[in-house]
């Protein structure tokens, strides 16, 4: 019995969570084409996660269920709070959103690689140019 | 447990009625659709398996199929009930629920707490740049970029039962890069960001003491030393400003620039410590970084000169701009993260490219000008190669 009502517990926050998720995506959808990369990665994300946790309660993971529940629900906040952010930006017609990056993606990862491998570049150059001094010294 | 083909075939109904359901709840502009329509896919699905199942007498796994097919039912009848009860407010029963559990202050634990923090906290900076259009330099942005990676890592820390603290202490080391990015772009750009609220309560700092202050100092000492280059270079490449300088630099500006840079390392090396819950080395880290930031100091504000500056030779010392070390660290993680084709072949490259470059250094420290030059453009070389390998397509 209380096996059932743990069951019944969990499918009910796992139903909101559902509903939740549908309801940022609507949101995310209309206004997708002029939205930052993050903001629909995230969202894809959470997606798998909910997708996770559904094949979970069929076999009874109670455990790993409530943090994913947890976790999803904070990161649906954040969502909402950057697609809040961007508001503005969409109202005055412009799309220059700035992107944090994130390793999970691809795209921002090598952005990030990029951006890692420029200052290597630069120290390189330094000591190549300090070399140089010393030497002409 | 013996399954019929007329068993399967009512959950063949079930998925029709949900369907009708969801339907006429479309129609009527009911939310939760996607969510429910993707249920009701799978549901779909997992008939077909069963009916796949039974043409080929295979009863145990047409049972397990319709099992998890009336599961993805359930799922989708529960969300058009949650959907119906709350009505065309539903985003507003959800809304009142959260803002509720706020009013009370109850949080399931304290890493939640911390992490929305952060959460808003990004969002506030992500507003403040977008409506400021400030110029942010590659410093900056590898540590906005570094706050985001500590909030990632915190919510990862969150599914796992055991690992609370470090949740918490992700979060916490997250604001603190947020704040120094913060510190960062305001100076560099010489103006306020509208809508940030620097980071004031000294809570998200503890158990570390002071690294409020050392990261108000390394902001403003980087800031004097780009001042002080700036009479020299132009401000657009702030970062390459000591590449152009570095040679007819002041010997009071590289030695400043050079006790800065060991500051930084220490409070990024400290920061990573806090976050792996490694407090006593944090600690250590950030007392290093204190004082090396305290004989930068000393040096701008030509001030008495203590011993240890008395006592050191930086004239055949290699000024470094970033730590390249710490960097090639971050691009191999990048690469197993990735899954680039070649990386193994990738990462080979980078232990060569690191390997040079030490051998650079210690040839420069010994006064082989020639070779340590020779090292380095090696270096250059296999990073050229790298970089055309992963970018050229």
């Amino acid at each position: 019995m209380l096996k059932s009502a743990k069951f019944s517990q969990i499918e009910n926050k796992l139903a909101q969570l559902g509903l939740y998720l549908s309801l940022v995506k609507s949101r995310y959808n209309s206004i997708a084409s002029q939205s930052s990369r993050m903001v629909g990665i995230r969202l894809e994300l959470v997606l798998k996660d909910y997708r996770k946790a559904c094949n979970y309660l069929i076999k009874e993971n109670f455990q790993a269920i409530e943090k994913i529940i947890l976790v999803s629900n904070l990161e649906l906040g954040f969502i909402e709070k950057l697609m809040d952010a961007e508001s503005s930006e969409r109202e005055l017609g412009e799309s220059n959103f700035f992107e944090y990056a994130d390793k999970r993606d691809f795209a921002s990862n090598s952005q990030r690689l990029e951006l890692d491998l420029e200052l290597i570049e630069l120290e390189l150059m330094a000591l190549i140019k300090d070399s140089e001094s010393e030497k002409a010294l | 447990m013996i399954i019929s083909k007329l068993q399967v075939e009512k959950l063949s109904a079930l998925i029709a009625s949900c369907h009708k359901q969801a339907n006429f709840g479309k129609e009527a502009g009911m939310l939760g659709i996607e969510i429910i329509e993707e249920h009701l896919a799978y549901a779909e699905d997992y008939f077909n398996d069963a009916i796949s199942a039974l043409k080929y007498h295979n009863s145990g796994q047409a049972l397990v199929a319709c099992k998890a097919g009336l599961f993805q039912i359930k799922m989708a009848e529960k969300i058009i009930c949650l959907s119906q009860k709350s009505g065309s407010s539903t985003l507003n029963y959800l809304v009142k629920q959260d803002t509720e559990k706020r009013k009370k202050n109850i949080y399931e634990n304290e890493a939640e707490f911390r992490l929305e923090f952060l959460a808003n906290s990004l969002a506030e900076m992500k507003v403040a740049l977008e409506y400021s259009n400030c110029q942010i330099s590659l410093r900056a942005q590898s540590t906005l970029n570094s706050a985001m990676d500590f909030y990632n890592d915190s919510l990862l820390a969150l599914k796992d039962p055991d690992a609370s603290e470090r949740a918490i202490n992700c979060a916490k080391s997250g604001l603190l890069q947020l704040n120094l990015a913060g510190a960062f772009i305001v100076a560099e750009n010489e103006l306020a960001l509208p809508g940030w609220r620097e980071l004031t309560n000294l809570d998200i700092a503890s158990p570390l003491s002071n690294v409020d202050k050392v990261i108000s100092e390394i902001a403003q000492i980087r800031q004097t030393l780009h001042q002080l280059a700036d009479e020299r270079v132009s401000i657009e490449n702030v970062e390459s400003a000591n590449i152009e300088s570095s040679t007819q630099a002041p010997d009071k500006e590289r030695r400043a620039r050079k006790y800065w840079e060991n500051a930084y390392n220490r409070y990024t090396s400290g920061i990573s410590s806090f976050a792996k819950e490694n407090i006593q080395h944090a600690r250590a880290e950030l007392k290093k970084a204190e004082r090396e930031l305290s004989l930068a100091r000393e040096i701008l504000s030509d001030s008495v000169v203590s011993e240890d500056l008395n006592n050191e030779n930086v004239l055949k010392e290699h000024l470094p701009v970033s730590d390249l070390v710490v960097l090639v660290e971050h691009v191999k993680e990048a690469l197993l993260s990735s899954k680039v084709d070649s990386s193994t072949e990738l990462i080979r490259m980078t232990d060569r490219l690191v390997f040079l470059y030490k051998k650079a250094i210690e040839e420069f420290e010994s006064g082989e000008f020639k070779h340590a030059e020779n090292s380095a453009a090696e270096s250059m070389g296999i990073l050229k190669n790298l970089r055309h390998k992963l970018f050229s397509k």
